[in-house]
């Protein structure tokens, strides 16, 4: 899948909470989170538009969408 | 964008058959055993959770009752129902009942205690369908020993259902997905294999 690089948004999973439950998968229309070792979920960040679906979907409430880091080390606006 | 459905996303069905038809005839709690042995066999060859994600149509069934039939307030689940304290706690007494369920029916078995034709829910509340236990037919046809764990099972089945539809109305859809024993023991299972 394209990277996409004007998406100023990027889901982002507490990694340490996640319950690797798989719900966020179902939710993301472009398969860009993944639960691959079955430990918790894992956000493809340039297939990821941060539209919040994962956030949306997640029971246990720990994916937030967060500005996405420039490449010069800032925060998207 | 819309995904192409699969076969695995209709498993809700059996799931939602499972828990009708143990109200007809008892010794299809058996059945149920499958998703206590899949989903670990799945994570202990695979190393990953694709059962939670994909197979479990418990999930589906609280993903469909709560997202489409608007049967959940979306909200978030509190913090310690989510803390590995809950979680790995709730596994423990989860498997203790199931350890109990487990020594009930040897003890059938062995003709050391009589069957108990008895649906509880919490392990606590007797239910009042006696039409379930088909007046003792299923002790007619089954073992004594077969019919007990039918018994003690569906009643732990039908716990964890009704915890799971708690959870879905007052929180998000798949809450039960958060402190589900055989989710959490999955993903302990998965921990221990990347470790290794």
């Amino acid at each position: 899948m394209a990277s996409i690089v004007n998406s100023k948004k990027i889901a982002k999973v507490m990694e340490k909470e996640c319950v690797g439950c798989g719900s966020c998968t179902k939710s993301c229309p472009r398969s860009a989170i993944d639960v691959p070792k079955g430990i918790c979920a894992v956000v493809d960040s340039a297939s990821c538009v941060g539209c919040g679906l994962c956030q949306k979907a997640c029971p246990a409430s720990v994916i937030e969408i967060k500005a996405r880091a420039l490449e010069g080390g800032g925060e998207a606006a | 964008m819309t995904k192409n459905k699969k076969w695995y996303d209709y498993l809700w069905i059996l799931s939602a058959a499972y828990m009708v038809l143990g109200f007809v005839n008892i010794m299809s709690a058996w059945l149920g055993l499958i998703c206590f042995l899949v989903p670990v066999l799945i994570s202990a060859v695979k190393g990953n959770k694709s059962y939670c994600s994909r197979y479990c149509g418990r999930g589906q069934l609280f993903d469909l009752l709560g997202s489409r039939f608007n049967l959940s307030r979306r909200k978030d689940i509190p913090a310690f129902l989510r803390s590995k304290w809950f979680r790995y706690g709730f596994l423990l007494f989860f498997m203790a009942m199931f350890a109990n369920m487990i020594f009930m029916t040897y003890l059938v078995f062995r003709g050391a205690g009589s069957l108990k034709e008895v649906v509880t829910l919490l392990w606590a509340i007797r239910m009042p369908w006696d039409w379930a236990y088909g007046g003792g037919a299923a002790a007619h046809w089954a073992a004594h020993w077969a019919a007990q764990f039918a018994f003690g099972f569906y009643s732990l089945m039908l716990t964890s259902t009704t915890l799971g539809l708690i959870t879905m109305a007052m929180y998000k859809p798949r809450s039960w997905c958060v402190y589900c024993p055989m989710g959490t023991m999955t993903q302990g299972i998965c921990r221990l294999k990347d470790a290794a």
